[in-house]
């Protein structure tokens, strides 16, 4: 993944014309259907809170924001919940940097469904250390929660994940669970270039061809 | 009148007949026609002149040709197995999935579907093959049974990372990939998009984007590494992307659960069959027997090739060695042991077909390979007990290769020369056919051979004895032929072989005709020779001349010396001396060109070229005639009972007889008489 950072910086540089874009981060959200990835998606993007449910394909946005005084670019890809096809899903999950693995606190099954999330990205991603949320949704139904903050928790971390809570109703928490990520990412990368830095020269030249190949 | 024309006769609608009309229309007279005749026929002359050389020129041409032919001809052949062996293979192949196929509708509803289906098959591949010619360097399309285009269409392709428009595509969307290709700006001819590349649907992710700041109306194609952003121009035409990229993947995962079903399908019935009892009683038998070692399963399909690929050698010995192994211990009561043998015997039989073949003349067989090269067939059919085919087969080819040999002789020159070269010629190759023969035969076939021998020697002998015993040839030519075809056939002796028996046998006719009628010529000429005599010394005229003669005559054992008067005259009549001749060539030629059994012809054409002289003698009176009549008696007779004596051990009884009536006293040789010849001519 840093390779794929370090040649995208490679490429910008070398195009005539400067980087006009601001870094992007590239965010996935995953999780059971109906669990109010895509309300959060759009309460994030749009400020507005859509009641009415319609089941997600796979809808990509981007947005520029201002991350810790950066102006940074985020782009999102809301998954669908209810793909029944794990092979298919793999291709979606490859293209991420972080990973929101979204539950409703009011349903059991989605939480358990987070476990298998979770793997799926770590085969896919072949990384322990991706960066990764476990995020509790409908916060805003209290009343109905049916999975146990204490689960929750200990599920984070036996991870080494965060666990936020969240409304996308309420807007709770919504920006920090996207900031906080993009942190993580943006950690993750430089950490991958220091780690790289003795010969990131190298790289980037080594890279340089493959990206033109690319 | 009017030339002939060679352009006339190329038109194609030349009618003989109209022509010859024309030209005897404006022919005057029938010299002139005749004329126009010899005309034309030094033109067809001409014509067959110029075809045979051409003829002969293509010739080696044609050869080469000929054996590319043939060689190609091996090559359709090895193909045409190769094709007919790998259709069974797909036959069986289909037959199998067939069978394996899950959902097996009944061949009833097929065949209604048949011609519904087979349209629908034509329309999609029509569209992909229109595909095709479109794009330049496009993958092959029909190479996945049921890839059908489900959508199409120009996007403008976004850069991911900047939001910048990057190139125009065209974009196909197949039942099982998408395919990327992009415009050609200067194109010439039916190329109108540059393929870029194809993704299997398996590997896609189709991303809706609701929002990329500027970019509108875009979706997103990821295929990892690749991320490719589309533009379309308006929402309804990205909807029905994506709707399109939907049922693709829904077509893939319903192919992917079927394929699932099916695998567990077949795993079932299998571990069934396992433990099904009716197959018990082969199941239990089969593991102790030994399995057949791979080559010997094999080896009937070994055989064809190998007898296609021609190594008759190599067919024979794995024949050998399979019917070897299969008759072992190991092998006696295997299963399978019957089947492979009937096989490997009808695969001898083919082998055998071939090697017949190979060696039949009739069947394109070429010269140019020699006797050595049926070698390897005759020993393979010797070894299949099939001798006496490949025998007589062989000497068919013995046969062709002698005649073709004799053909090759140019009859150029003296007949002498011919007839000596096609002995060469014949008997050279009649011992390269012994030879051989001996090598590839066993010892009691060689009467076949030697009857064969005796045959091609008539076939010779009938062809050359046509050529040398023309009427009126000279004694002298006729002797020349016969002795080198005598001296190379007891040549040929030293191969063990002696056909001298024959050949006298086939020149004893000729030779004695030959004898008769040389006497008959001379006793015919002699009435004239003698009546036309002046009776007088003959003039030779010049000292050369003379030596010449003297040569000549002591060539044949007369010594003359004496008879030479005045330097150049002979003191012998012109008649005498043309006797003398004629009568000492008979009977030194004849007693070289006879064999014991003709004996009695020559003595009686001896006999009677001397009697017709000696009877002319009696009634002239003439002192010069008594003369000559006298040497005749005195020189001549007994010269030539005494060479006779020396040849064959014996007198000449006819001629003694003769001798005695005219009152020659042979009996002695007179002592004055050996210093007169020279007896050396004769030992």
């Amino acid at each position: 993944m840093c390779i794929v950072q370090v040649c995208a910086a490679a490429s910008s540089a070398m195009s005539k014309k400067p980087a006009a874009q601001p870094t992007l981060h590239k965010v996935i959200m995953v999780g059971s259907g109906g669990v109010g990835k895509s309300a959060l998606t759009l309460q994030f993007m749009y400020d507005e809170f859509v009641e009415d449910y319609e089941p997600t394909k796979a809808d990509s946005y981007r947005k520029k924001v201002v991350l810790d005084g950066e102006e940074v670019q985020i782009d999102i890809l809301d998954t669908a919940g209810q793909e029944d096809y794990a092979a298919i899903r793999d291709n979606y999950f490859r293209s991420g940097e972080g990973f929101l693995c979204v539950f409703s606190i009011t349903e059991p099954e989605s939480f358990d469904a987070t476990q298998e999330f979770r793997e799926q990205i770590l085969r896919v991603k072949n990384d322990e250390n991706i960066p990764f949320l476990l995020v509790g949704n409908k916060s805003d139904l209290g009343d109905k929660r049916r999975v146990p903050l204490d689960a929750c928790r200990e599920r984070a971390h036996a991870w080494q994940v965060p666990y936020v809570e969240t409304s996308a109703k309420t807007r709770d928490n919504v920006d920090k669970v996207f900031f906080d990520l993009m942190r993580e990412i943006r950690s993750r990368k430089s950490d991958d270039s220091r780690a790289a830095n003795g010969n990131v020269r190298d790289k980037v030249k080594r890279r340089k061809i493959k990206c033109a190949i690319l | 009148m009017s030339d002939i024309n060679m352009e006339k006769f190329a038109v194609p609608e030349f009618v003989p007949d109209r022509y010859v009309k024309e030209l005897t229309k404006s022919c005057v007279g029938g010299e002139e026609l005749s004329q126009q005749k010899e005309k034309i026929q030094t033109l067809a002359d001409e014509t067959a002149s110029a075809l045979k050389k051409n003829v002969y020129e293509n010739y080696m041409q044609f050869i080469e040709t000929a054996t590319e032919i043939s060689h190609l001809e091996a090559e359709m052949y090895k193909l045409s197995h190769l094709l007919s062996e790998q259709r069974s293979v797909l036959t069986t192949l289909s037959q199998a999935s067939v069978l394996g196929n899950d959902n097996t509708i009944s061949r009833e509803s097929l065949d209604n579907h048949d011609l519904e289906a087979e349209r629908a098959e034509e329309q999609r591949k029509n569209k992909l093959n229109l595909i095709t010619e479109k794009v330049e360097g496009c993958m092959n399309l029909l190479d996945v049974p049921d890839r059908t285009l489900l959508h199409e269409g120009d996007l403008l392709e976004i850069d991911a990372e900047e939001n910048t428009a990057l190139q125009r595509m065209h974009v196909y969307l197949f039942s099982d990939s998408l395919m990327l290709t992009s415009w050609i700006s200067n194109r010439r001819g039916p190329m109108r998009y540059k393929f870029q590349i194809s993704y299997p649907i398996s590997t896609l992710a189709v991303v809706n984007v609701r929002d990329l700041g500027t970019v509108k109306q875009a979706f997103k194609v990821l295929a990892f590494p690749d991320t490719r952003v589309f533009q379309c121009n308006s929402l309804a035409i990205k909807k029905d992307w994506l709707d399109k990229f939907e049922l693709a993947k829904k077509m893939y995962i319903e192919k992917e659960n079927s394929k699932q079903k099916k695998k567990e399908s077949l795993e079932k019935p299998k571990s069934e069959s396992l433990d099904s009892p009716s197959l018990s009683v082969e199941e239990i038998q089969s593991p102790q027997i030994a399995p057949l070692p791979d080559w010997l399963v094999d080896a009937t399909e070994e055989l064809d090739v190998l007898i296609v690929e021609r190594h008759f050698q190599k067919t024979y010995e794995l024949m050998v060695s399979a019917q070897k192994t299969l008759n072992s211990e190991e092998f006696k009561s295997h299963p399978q042991r019957a089947d492979i043998l009937k096989r490997i015997e009808q695969k001898q039989k083919v082998l055998t077909e071939i090697l017949l073949k190979e060696l039949d003349v009739t069947h394109n067989w070429s010269p140019r390979g020699g006797l050595r090269s049926s070698r390897h067939p005759v020993l393979i059919l010797n070894k299949f007990n099939m001798t006496s085919q490949a025998c007589e087969l062989f000497l068919d080819i013995c046969s062709h290769t002698v005649k073709a040999h004799v053909k090759a002789v140019q009859l150029e020159g003296s007949i002498n020369s011919y007839v000596n070269q096609v002995g060469e010629v014949f008997f050279c190759s009649l011992s390269d056919a012994l030879t051989e023969f001996i090598t590839l035969f066993p010892k009691n076939k060689i009467s076949a051979f030697i009857v064969w021998a005796s045959m091609q020697l008539r076939i010779l002998m009938s062809q050359i004895i046509k050529q040398v015993f023309t009427p009126q040839c000279a004694l002298e030519s006729v002797l020349e032929s016969v002795q080198s075809l005598r001296d190379q056939c007891t040549l040929f002796c030293e191969f063990g072989l002696d056909l001298r028996f024959q050949m006298n046998s086939c020149l004893r006719t000729p030779i004695i005709k030959a004898l008769r009628e040389y006497k008959e010529k001379v006793v015919d000429s002699m009435k004239t020779k003698v009546s036309d005599d002046k009776w007088t010394p003959v003039n030779l005229h010049t000292k050369a001349s003379v030596n010449k003669f003297l040569a000549q005559m002591e060539n044949l054992g007369l010594i003359l010396a004496k008879y030479i008067i005045n330097e150049t005259w002979v003191d012998l009549s012109s008649s005498t001396i043309w006797f003398a001749q004629s009568v000492l060539t008979v009977q030194k030629v004849g007693l070289q060109l006879v064999t014991k059994d003709m004996m009695d012809v020559l003595d009686e054409c001896i006999h009677a070229v001397f009697n017709s002289r000696l009877m002319l003698s009696i009634g002239n009176d003439s002192s010069y005639a008594q003369k000559n009549f006298k040497f005749i008696l005195d020189t001549v007779m007994p010269l030539m009972l005494r060479c006779y004596k020396e040849d064959v051990g014996y007198d000449n009884e006819k001629l003694v007889t003769l001798g005695k009536k005219f009152g020659v006293n042979v009996a002695p040789p007179k002592k004055s008489n050996i210093t007169k010849y020279t007896s050396n001519e004769y030992l």
